[in-house]
């Protein structure tokens, strides 16, 4: 019993003192508090970024070197190949193929028609055929297969003359894309 | 009080420049790894396919070479014609101007050679030779075609103007 009565006593007096001393405690908490503000800012804004920015100069430096990790050699072949092969498709992609100009021509003309002039333009896709029908009647069932020819977009008749007894004509046909396209 | 000053004008602007440095890192080593994959697939690639790389390269050169090659380029239509019985009447060469150059500074520039003929043959002859000409190893573009009999007297023989383009690759 007598113990357990020192020791409430005790806690009385500790519990007066921690009432004496609280405004001191928190002055040093603040304290303690403002000085770690403080560290907190000259730690981030002198020793982390400056870290930091030490970091990003090493990796663009590390980058700036990987180039020499590819031999010259190496460098060369590809960048000419790559130069080669990019310069070889865009052409490859405008290649003319010219084998069913003629075959097309042949389908669509009549053996009563014949040419003495055929002009061709691929740029403008324009065919420009002179020749004789041997009446025209030929020369309009010769028309008739132009017109029904898909790869003849359009055909004007530009002249026609009957000249000792055949008929002289000339026709421009404008010539579908396809025709020069891969088939 | 004075810590909380602290900590909005100088802390929290701090941090805020840490989070923008520390993003940079990363952005610069995300850069860096993949740059690195490139390196080593590169090197890689041109250790496995060398020989590969560099037959196609020499197959694409015979295509679009490094120069006009002139005399290659007569040797050749000199050829299709002897092979499909087509006579030459003449052979000109224009160089017309180097094409725009592309917005990838990796690409060469490139320009062609503009080719005008006039031949004489059959017509089933000069058929085959366009066969040739679409076909060649260089690449040759029709741009126009004329056909016609200055003589009559020769039975099927016909003349013919040709204009084509050849191309190559500007160093």
């Amino acid at each position: 019993m007598p113990q357990y009565s020192q020791n409430v006593s005790d806690q009385i007096m500790k519990s007066g003192s921690t009432g004496s001393g609280l405004p001191w405690r928190l002055l040093v908490f603040s304290f303690v508090i403002f000085f770690l503000s403080i560290l907190t800012y000259f730690a981030l804004g002198f020793g982390y970024s400056g870290y930091l920015e030490s970091r990003i100069v090493a990796k663009d430096q590390e980058i700036k070197d990987l180039a020499k990790n590819i031999s010259p050699e190496s460098q060369n072949v590809f960048v000419d190949f790559y130069s080669r092969l990019s310069n070889y498709k865009n052409i490859f992609e405008k290649h003319i193929y010219n084998v069913k100009i003629f075959p097309t021509l042949e389908k669509i003309t009549l053996p009563s028609v014949y040419y003495t002039n055929v002009d061709l333009n691929v740029a403008s896709r324009t065919m420009v055929l002179s020749g004789s029908a041997s009446d025209f009647e030929s020369l309009s069932r010769q028309l008739y297969l132009y017109d029904r020819e898909p790869m003849v977009e359009v055909y004007i008749l530009n002249q026609s003359r009957m000249v000792e007894g055949l008929v002289n004509f000339r026709v421009t046909l404008i010539l579908s894309p396809k025709l020069f396209e891969k088939s | 009080m004075s810590a909380l000053i602290i900590y909005v004008a100088l802390v929290k602007p701090e941090y805020n420049k840490i989070q923008d440095l520390r993003g940079r890192v990363k952005s610069s080593s995300d850069f860096y790894n993949a740059q690195a994959q490139a390196v080593d697939y590169v090197n890689n690639l041109y250790a496995k396919n060398k020989i590969d790389i560099e037959q196609t390269q020499k197959d694409l050169v015979l295509a679009l070479p490094d120069q006009e090659e002139v005399a290659n380029v007569v040797f050749q239509i000199q050829r299709i014609s002897a092979l499909n019985n087509i006579s030459i009447d003449s052979v000109n060469l224009d160089r017309l101007p180097i094409q725009q150059k592309s917005t990838n500074s990796l690409i060469k520039n490139h320009s062609a050679l503009r080719i005008s003929m006039k031949l004489a043959g059959s017509y089933e002859s000069f058929k085959e030779l366009l066969k040739f000409l679409e076909s060649n190893v260089r690449i040759i573009n029709l741009g126009t075609l004329r056909v016609y009999q200055a003589n009559e007297l020769e039975k099927g023989i016909f003349n013919y103007e040709l204009v084509v383009d050849t191309y190559y690759q500007v160093k």
